[in-house]
């Protein structure tokens, strides 16, 4: 029994998809051999879903297929369409049948009353109904000579007539005298259900009728006399016969409450005003419960009823229209591309070639297959060594081995069109709640997927559709206005490419807007603005993804809780996946999930280490690099990591031997032990390494192995459980020879190392790296001894010249460079360096923050490179700030700053820049500042002041020292906020510079701690933020001066001046 | 047989003999041939392949306290039904009989006094000590082993 009613919950499920698929598809048959064989498909899965729950005992699921299947059954022929009502009723009616399907054993318990009364009641309605309201005597009056009896044998054969009676009829008795009824009005009134087109009926009925309409008037006591039925099926009657305006009913109210009247109660139609439409409702219904009819039954009949005044829903489904009706089907009009009506019909065809096997049964088979493979390959390994005819055999179980072992992998891949075919019903109805237009397309569904993979796909696609939906797709009005076609679009395709899928969802809708994002974020204080600023759209879309985040408005039931992206984001990642977000503002938003084929065979690298081989996942892979170690290509220690030169890029290396023989995640003390094991000077010539190249989230780095085995596609077990908290590893495999082999996870690997990757990443989280250690240089060279190295923030750009293009006046030589004459500069003319040899094309090296426009020429860039700079500072040479060791070459620091003092002379700041500063500025110290030269060099018989210069870079900090100190100024140096508080606390100073982006307590808070404290010495911000918000923030935060760093002259003066008022305020004291 | 006697697999590891319920053990098996976890406890032997499946094998002499214990060649892995832990067994020096033992002959390990003994920390896997006619049989709980790998990892990670 159990396995029966396993074999039906999975069969029901499939019935109920065909059946759903069918509906759908149904609303955009191309034509009617089309939609009969949809109409055909989907009775015959419903009637197979009926026969099935009979035989199983599954009465109310029967009995709830049993309507569908009736209800359906009227249109088989297909040549007419049922209405978009019934649709949506058989919709509603599957969603119920799945849900008791799914819950089974309580199907029973469910009541599918309501439902099948409504499918019934469709169903009535459903053949071509016709009202009837015939005025008998007009019609004779019409069509004289002929006898009522040969209209209704008309209407008779034209189909079954129900509900039919006469309307103010004295007497039945007189019905077949035409001419005793000719003076009082006579009407048939009833219901005419045919199968005949609508249009023979109408020409008959048009006959019948007359134009005039007439009021009808019931003697409600005599009627029910007379007919012995209820008032309430009289009532329905009514209602379902259309045509009646205003109906009334004539009594006095105050009667109702001692019981019905003596008197007779008359209905009418528009008559005696006593009582609005919506009052009468309520009165009728205590008038039928007066009437002591069955509560239940007043309960299920007069609710229809009420609904039945306000929207007609019973007639007229098929014939015309209303208008807010029609736009209502536009509305939900959900498209799918065509093609998918055919596959299906085709699936139809090889379902019948088809067998439903259990999925443990396959695993099982699929881990015989292994165990196969490896008595294969310890069968090659025996008999390796013999000839003949073992050796044959041998060839062919190889051969057939690995033919069974593929053809197992494929029994569990699908289409990802199984999955895609659950879309377009969720978009028709969720566009119709959210009062959208939507067409759905599916662009290839025949890409096959591993199930488990398909499975797990099922709830972040559903969410990003939801998304897209919601927040991507605006309302149609929106649209049109806007200029694009009301009914958006979301294209949905799967895409194979490099073993794996990408599955795009596409909108046509309003976009994300990064700014929009940017400022949530801000908002959110997800990220500082100071790293938003820097962020590029994309990774601005991708905070989309954080958990908490949303940019809708409003929070609609669909979406806009700001839980969902997160979710996805951490299903497609247990999915091995990726996803990626593109949006064009105005024009819709792109969102690829890039998932494995499959997760249980994946294609590995198989290397050693030591005595130990592991599997590195081939998908992060993207070459490999050979390493002899007495070769020329070679490990570089850079800062605290090994790196290797690859194509003009760093890449930073990992040895796996060193991860694996560390438990713990990597320390200052690990890593250095691990450079000091591996010095470049001890190399073993003989050893040849490998490095994989790998990426894992855009980050790249070097995996070094002692030993590349070869590719294997290999079957992933699971960790053991109690080993899943090693995140190095992700799984286990068998190899070949039985072994269990370890795959790594290269993501752990990396977290592991503590390799961040810094190198040559470009936007790099700023918050892993040490803001305290490192600083990005431009590695260059000029002549062939010395390497030099710049700031990368003092660099403009970088040029390639033709030497061709550089002019000479006198010993000086330009190149117009921006339309402006660019001075250049060579080294070897300002400092002691090697010459460079004549080469027809140079770079040229574009310094940011100087005032005459110049040009350092190099021979080679070699790099850029992140740094601590531990700087040795060397005033030997002009232009030199200090030197370093970098990338074991002794490499000189450049000061920019002295390079254009000796090559321009003295600076003359041009009065534009500096009126640019700071408004708070007096046209004195304007005047101040454009004549003050060199001011620090004042030699008034002044005390030494102190300042205090709060920077986390030391670099900087070193820079600006050396500008600002003199025998007349000290320094004092704090590496961020706190510090800066505590050398406050410690010392006096007469100024303060501080940054504002520092870890810790940031310039802004520094500033506002310290003047809460009472701290009254200017402050002056030295950043590199350069808007004018930030300013003003900085002058609302309490900092008097605000200056860009590296404007080194303008810095100089500001400083003095600071300094100089500093002084008075105190002589004045 | 009368239903207070209890049938133990017993082997022997670092010179003691152990049982375990007979009924909790899946299989005994030569196949030793481990693949190393880096990372792992060292109560953590590694990796075995039985017919393709994967089991965890711990090292039972390491689980109790016992450091320098070489597993001699020869040894057995005993695998444990999934009952009592997913896929794992523990690997001991010798395999021995199947004894009967009745549940007066045994006393629970709380009267044993632990400190004295050199599985102090790892009592918790002890779940009582028989008296044999010429040696003591311990008789282990397997179900607390992968709970105390677990706890070793644990520890090895906040280090």
């Amino acid at each position: 029994m159990n396995d029966q009613r396993g074999e039906f919950i999975v069969e029901s499920r499939e019935h109920l998809a065909v059946f759903e698929q069918s509906l759908l598809s149904l609303e955009r048959a191309a034509d009617g051999e089309e939609s009969r064989s949809l109409i055909q498909r989907g009775l015959r899965a419903v009637h197979s879903l009926k026969g099935d729950s009979g035989f199983l005992g599954f009465v109310r699921i029967r009995e709830l297929s049993h309507s569908m299947e009736s209800l359906l059954e009227d249109y088989r022929d297909g040549t007419r369409l049922p209405s978009s009502a019934i649709v949506e009723a058989l919709l509603s009616a599957r969603d119920r049948l799945a849900a008791m399907v799914e819950d089974l054993d309580h199907s029973h318990e469910a009541s599918v009353d309501d439902v099948v009364l409504r499918l019934q009641r469709l169903e009535e309605s459903a053949a071509n109904t016709i009202p009837l309201n015939i005025n008998l005597q007009g019609w004779t009056g019409l069509h004289p000579g002929t006898s009522l009896v040969e209209l209704f044998k008309k209407l008779d054969d034209l189909g079954r007539i129900e509900h039919s009676q006469l309307s103010s009829v004295p007497d039945l008795s007189e019905f077949s005298n035409a001419d005793s009824a000719a003076n009082c009005d006579v009407r048939f009134l009833g219901t005419l259900i045919t199968k005949s087109s609508p249009e023979t009926v109408a020409a008959l009925v048009r006959n019948a009728e007359t134009t005039d309409q007439s009021e009808g008037v019931i003697d409600l006591l005599e009627w029910q006399q007379r007919s012995g039925g209820s008032l309430v099926s009289l009532f329905r009657e009514i209602s379902e016969a259309g045509g009646v305006d205003g109906p009334r009913l004539a009594f006095s109210p105050s009667e109702l409450s001692v019981g019905l009247p003596a008197s007779s109660i008359v209905w009418s139609g528009r008559q005696q005003v006593t009582a609005t439409v919506t009052e009468w409702v309520p009165e009728m219904r205590r008038a039928v419960e007066g009437l002591a009819i069955a509560s239940r039954e007043s309960e299920s009949v007069v609710q229809p009823l009420e609904a039945h005044h306000g929207t007609e829903e019973l007639q007229g489904t098929d014939v015309p229209r209303s208008p807010a009706r029609s736009q209502e089907i536009t509305a939900e009009k959900s498209t799918e591309k065509s093609p998918t009506a055919k596959p299906a019909a085709n699936a139809e065809n090889d379902r019948l070639r088809s067998l439903r096997i259990n999925v443990e049964l396959l695993d099982r088979l699929m881990n015989l297959v292994g165990e196969l493979t490896l008595i294969r390959n310890q069968t090659q390994v025996t008999f390796a060594e013999q000839e003949g005819e073992s050796r044959n055999l041998i060839q062919r179980l190889n051969s057939v081995t690995s033919e069974l072992q593929d053809t197992v992998l494929q029994t569990r891949m699908q289409p990802v069109g199984n999955l895609f075919g659950r879309f377009p019903r969720m978009v028709r109805d969720l566009a119709r709640q959210l009062g959208k237009e939507v067409d759905v397309v599916t662009v290839g569904q025949e890409v096959e997927l591993d199930k488990t993979v398909l499975e797990r796909l099922s709830d972040p696609l559903t969410h990003l559709i939801r998304n897209s939906i919601d927040h991507g797709l605006e309302s149609p009005e929106v649209r049109a206005a806007a200029g694009k076609p009301r009914t958006g679009k979301i294209v949905l395709s799967a895409t194979p490419a490099d073993g794996q899928v990408y599955i795009e969802i596409r909108d046509d809708g309003r976009g994300i807007d990064p700014a929009a994002v940017k400022a949530k974020a801000a908002s959110m204080g997800l990220r500082t603005e100071a790293e938003l600023d820097r962020m590029s759209s994309r990774e601005l879309l991708s905070l989309i993804l954080l958990p908490g985040f949303s940019t809708a408005k409003k929070v609609t039931d669909v979406s806009g809780r700001g839980v969902g992206m997160d979710v996805v984001k951490t299903n497609v990642e247990e999915l091995e996946g990726h996803l990626t977000i593109d949006s064009w503002p105005g024009q819709g938003t792109s969102m690829v999930l890039r998932v494995p084929l499959t997760l249980a065979i994946v294609p590995c690298l198989i290397v050693t280490v030591g005595e130990d081989r592991f599997a590195v996942p081939q998908r992060e892979l993207e070459e490999i690099v050979c390493l002899h170690s007495g070769g020329k290509r070679h490990l570089e220690h850079a800062f605290d990591a090994e790196v290797f030169r690859l194509r003009e890029s760093l890449l930073p290396v990992v040895r796996l031997s060193e991860v694996l023989a560390r438990p713990n995640a990597f320390t200052a003390t690990d890593k250095a032990e691990i450079l000091a094991k591996h010095l470049p000077s001890e190399r073993d010539p003989a050893r040849i390494e490998y490095i994989l190249v790998l990426r894992s989230n855009g980050k790249r780095f070097g995996l070094l192995v002692d030993k590349v085995q070869g590719r294997e596609e290999i079957v992933v077990k699971p960790m053991h459980m109690a080993m899943r908290q090693l995140s190095v590893f992700s799984g286990a495999t068998l190899m070949g020879d039985g072994r269990v082999a370890l795959i790594t996870n290269v993501e752990g690997i990396l977290e592991h190392a503590r390799c961040y990757a810094t190198v040559a990443e470009q936007g790099s989280k700023p918050s892993l790296r040490n803001p305290h250690e490192v600083h990005r240089v431009l590695l260059f060279e000029y002549g062939p001894h010395e390497q030099f190295a710049l700031p990368l923030v003092q660099v403009r750009r970088v040029e390639l010249l033709e030497m061709s293009r550089i002019e000479q006046v006198g010993d000086r030589e330009f190149v117009t460079i921006d339309g402006q004459s660019t001075r250049i500069v060579r080294l070897n003319g300002v400092m002691n360096v090697s010459t460079c040899d004549a080469a027809s094309t140079m770079f040229l090296i574009l310094p940011k923050f100087v005032s005459e426009p110049m040009g350092i020429l190099a021979h080679r860039i070699i790099d850029t490179e992140s740094l601590a700079i531990d700087l040795q500072a060397d005033t030997s040479q002009p232009g030199v700030l200090g030197t370093a060791i970098v990338r074991t070459k002794l490499t000189l620091f450049l000061d920019v700053q002295q390079i254009r003092e000796f090559v321009f002379g003295k600076p003359i700041v041009a009065a534009s820049a500096v009126s640019a500063s700071s408004p708070t500025h007096s046209e004195s110290t304007l005047q101040n500042i454009e004549t003050g030269s060199s001011p620090l060099e004042v030699n008034d018989d002044r005390p030494v002041q102190r300042i205090l210069l709060v920077d986390d870079t030391s670099f900087f900090r070193e820079i600006v020292k050396r500008y600002l100190s003199n025998n007349k100024v000290e320094i004092m140096t704090g590496v961020d906020g706190l510090n800066g508080l505590e050398m406050l606390a410690r010392h006096d100073f007469d100024l303060v510079v501080s940054d504002i982006e520092m870890p810790n307590m940031d310039g802004w808070q520094f500033c506002k701690a310290a003047r809460d404290k009472g701290y009254r010495m200017p402050f002056v911000a030295l950043t590199s933020l350069t808007k004018a918000e930030h300013e003003q923030k900085a002058i609302a935060c309490g900092f008097d001066d605000y200056e860009e760093k590296l404007e080194h002259d303008r810095l100089k003066r500001k400083v003095q001046l600071w300094l100089d008022r500093s002084f008075e305020r105190k002589a004045q004291r | 047989m009368s239903n207070n006697v209890t049938l133990y697999c017993t082997f022997q590891s670092a010179g003691r003999l152990f049982g375990v319920p007979v009924l909790d053990v899946k299989e005994v098996t030569a196949e030793t041939r481990c693949t190393r976890i880096p990372h792992a406890p060292d109560e953590v032997l590694g990796l075995v392949n039985i017919r393709g499946h994967i089991f965890l094998a711990l090292n039972l002499a390491t689980m109790l306290a016992v450091h320098d214990h070489k597993i001699p060649a020869d040894g057995q892995f005993v695998i444990f039904k999934p009952s009592v832990g997913p896929a794992f067994g523990i690997v001991v020096d010798q395999i021995g009989d199947i004894v009967s033992v009745s549940n007066q002959e045994t006393e629970a390990v709380s009267s044993v006094d632990l400190q004295q003994s050199n599985f102090s920390d790892r009592a918790s896997l002890i779940s009582s000590v028989c008296k044999l006619d010429d040696t003591l049989l311990i008789i282990l709980d397997p179900r607390r082993f992968l709970t105390c790998v677990e706890h070793a990892m644990g520890g090895a990670a906040n280090v």
